[in-house]
């Protein structure tokens, strides 16, 4: 129970022609972990025939999801064969393409019609026509912004020019005709009045009065935004209606391309395949009669031994409260095969600790409220989500313990936690002093179990002789504690004993350390800090706010807004706070005392990967 | 007398003061780096958060040796 799933390791081997049939059971039963078969003397196995078809039937499906925005679903609803998902892509294709191309010639014109527009009405404004800007080899013609007249200029240089000029906002808009012979100066002169060139390029098609032209450009506008609504109802009509369909098809292809692929993990010979997979063990009977079965009993499979110094991939193996906080042991690292699993730990003592922390009966239930609200909202974050309404709930227990609400106190709690600083600090130190020693005796059980009893009491056990030795010793040598005479020497020789045995462990090293198991414990008493933070700022909070009431009759909608605000501000930190340090006293302070993780995720063929908050 | 206790208040404050101090020093590296680390892998977060909260045990400190201070004053 407190280990992750036995597992056990299957070697299979059976001729090419059941292939599809043994990769189709496995894919349904998602059980095996497949081993990667490296290239040796044996080659890799080929991909299943229609891999590349369905590959690029998926690449289409996928790209026609994300045109119209449709979100995957992780199982298809709808059971297909490779060529009914296929024709029913088809359709699905031309129709979303239609709709798709339609929409896009719209907007291209669009945009040009409203290019033109813009264009036409400055013409307009200026006195020009589109049919004004012709290309000619002998006439020059400009058109755009000018910051300063420059008629007069112009005509100074040549009278055969025609030029029109009109001020809008601070800047005159400009058209000039001009002899091409003078165009050099012409620019000399436009340059220097900051000329900005309207392009006319859109327009030269363009043929009419400019006046004419707009109303025109304004009325085809008006057709084309009609034609624009129409197409995206289209696009949503089409959306609605193949959305599942679609979805569907993509979750159906990408199965059937995982299965494609899935005998690049195996080896091969010319005639046969084979492989190597981890099943849990409680599945080994099942897993063998069905793959006989679904071969013809061509299929030869063997159980093989686990090594030492195997990567075993890991299953964790929690009920169904502490399976929410595999997501904390997982944000650390997956333990290895033969280590201890601490979620199942972890997941009442979290809860205890945030409680402890935040310990307020309405803060607990607005925390509480707002979990369930996002557990409801974000299905992914559906773990953690879990962990902190169990957390919430612990709040709301600490909460009447302390008679805290929102910071007020209507009755004497069994501890006063504005006032009880030393009976709280104890506490917070003797749930580090229980945890940190809970986690050196499962230390110790499981170094005794794999390296031996000496190893496991010089490694672990060593700690806790220099825990009591050190206790009792230094207790009375600086005053903290008043025990007999012969408990201050044995105290003295069991902390002595614990060092020799820790140097034979670890060397110097070890020696060095010893002080950590002090700042380990001592670092409990953030249970016992963060609390007080957040209760003291609740407390400030209530007392500003009653204060500007008894002042002033008219400051209490600020003061409402202040607790409002305040409260609210100080539920963020008190989520937060409490949840990192909780976590934290198990990473740092528990779990390094029997925990090292680094087991990889054991990720059965066919089996939808998890979506997580992180 | 009132001296003493006058000292003893200082020393309680500079406790949480300087080790407050401390945990920041420490905590803008750690935090840079760590943000660093998730952007690149987001996997980092667990290991990121344990890297973060190291240092809060110094302000922690502070405040035990504070509270053992003021328990001299009285």
């Amino acid at each position: 129970m407190l280990y992750p799933e036995p597992m056990t390791k299957l070697f299979a081997i059976a001729p090419k022609s059941v292939l599809p049939k043994v990769v189709n059971t496995l894919h349904a039963m998602k059980v095996a972990h497949f081993v990667e078969h490296r290239r040796d003397e044996y080659d890799l196995c080929q991909p299943l025939l229609q891999f590349d078809k369905i590959s690029s039937l998926l690449v289409q499906a996928r790209s026609l999801m994300s045109a119209i925005n449709i979100p995957p679903v992780s199982r298809p609803k709808a059971m297909l064969t490779i060529s009914e998902a296929e024709s029913q892509l088809e359709i699905i294709k031309d129709h979303v393409t239609s709709v798709m191309h339609a929409k896009k010639k719209n907007s291209d014109e669009s945009i040009l019609v409203e290019q033109q527009k813009a264009i036409v009405e400055l013409m307009y404004l200026a006195g020009v026509s589109p049919d004004d800007f012709f290309i000619s080899q002998a006439i020059a013609s400009y058109f755009g912004y000018v910051n300063q007249k420059v008629t007069a200029k112009i005509h100074d240089i040549t009278d055969r020019s025609l030029i029109k000029s009109v001020s809008k906002e601070d800047r005159y808009v400009i058209a000039v005709f001009v002899d091409s012979a003078h165009k050099d100066k012409i620019e000399e002169i436009l340059n220097a009045a900051q000329f900005q060139a309207v392009d006319t390029i859109a327009t030269i098609a363009l043929r009419g009065h400019a006046e004419v032209l707009v109303h025109s450009l304004i009325q085809k506008y008006i057709e084309l935004q009609k034609e624009k609504e129409k197409a995206e109802t289209k696009l949503v009509n089409v959306t609605k209606k193949y959305a599942q369909q679609l979805a569907d098809i993509e979750a159906f292809f990408a199965a059937e391309a995982e299965k494609g692929q899935a005998p690049l993990s195996f080896g091969s010979t010319k005639e046969t395949f084979f492989l190597t997979g981890y099943i849990p063990k409680k599945r080994k009977d099942e897993v063998f009669e069905r793959l006989e079965k679904s071969a013809n009993n061509k299929i030869h499979i063997v159980e093989q031994e686990l090594g030492e110094d195997e990567e075993i991939p890991i299953e964790l193996d929690n009920g169904a409260y502490a399976k929410n906080f595999e997501f904390f042991t997982r944000l650390y690292s997956l333990p290895s095969y033969h280590e201890f699993d601490p979620t199942k730990l972890m997941a009442y003592t979290f809860p205890l600790f945030f409680g402890f922390m935040l310990g307020d009966v309405v803060y607990g239930i607005i925390t509480f409220l707002v979990f369930y609200y996002l557990r409801k909202k974000i299905p992914e974050g559906k773990d953690l989500f879990n962990i902190l309404l169990a957390a919430s709930l612990s709040a709301i227990f600490f909460g009447f313990l302390f008679g805290e609400f929102f910071g007020f106190e209507p009755y004497h709690g069994l501890i006063i936690r504005t006032h009880d600083f030393n009976t709280l600090m104890l506490i917070s130190i003797a749930a580090g002093v229980v945890q940190i020693n809970l986690g050196l005796l499962i230390g110790f059980y499981l170094e005794s179990r794999h390296h031996g009893m000496f190893h496991a009491v010089c490694h672990k056990l060593s700690w806790i002789f220099i825990q009591i030795g050190g206790a009792l010793f230094f207790g009375q040598l600086l005053n903290m504690l008043s025990v007999p005479q012969y408990l201050f020497y044995l105290g003295g020789g069991i902390f002595g004993l614990g060092a020799f045995l820790l140097f034979k462990a670890e060397g110097f090293i070890g020696i060095m350390e010893i002080p950590s198991i002090l700042s380990h414990t001592v670092s409990y008493a953030r249970l016992m800090a963060v609390g007080l933070a957040s209760v003291f700022l609740a407390v400030l909070i209530n007392e500003s706010a009653t204060r500007m009431i008894h002042e002033n009759i008219f400051l209490i909608p600020v003061a409402i807004i202040l607790l409002i605000v305040g409260h609210a501000f100080n539920i963020a930190l008190g989520v937060l706070s409490p949840s990192l340090h909780a976590v934290r006293l198990h990473y740092v302070e528990f779990f390094t005392k029997f925990y090292q993780g680094g087991g990889i995720e054991y990720t059965p063929f066919g089996r939808e990967k998890q979506k997580s908050i992180l | 007398m009132a001296v003493e206790m006058g000292l003893l208040g200082i020393g309680a404050g500079l406790a949480i003061g300087l080790g407050a101090v401390g945990t920041g020093l420490a905590q803008q590296q750690a935090i840079a780096a760590v943000v660093g680390a998730i952007a690149e892998d987001p996997k980092m977060f667990g290991k990121g958060l344990f890297f973060i909260l190291l240092p809060e045990t110094l302000v922690i400190f502070g405040l035990v040796i504070a509270f053992m201070l003021m328990g001299r004053m009285g």
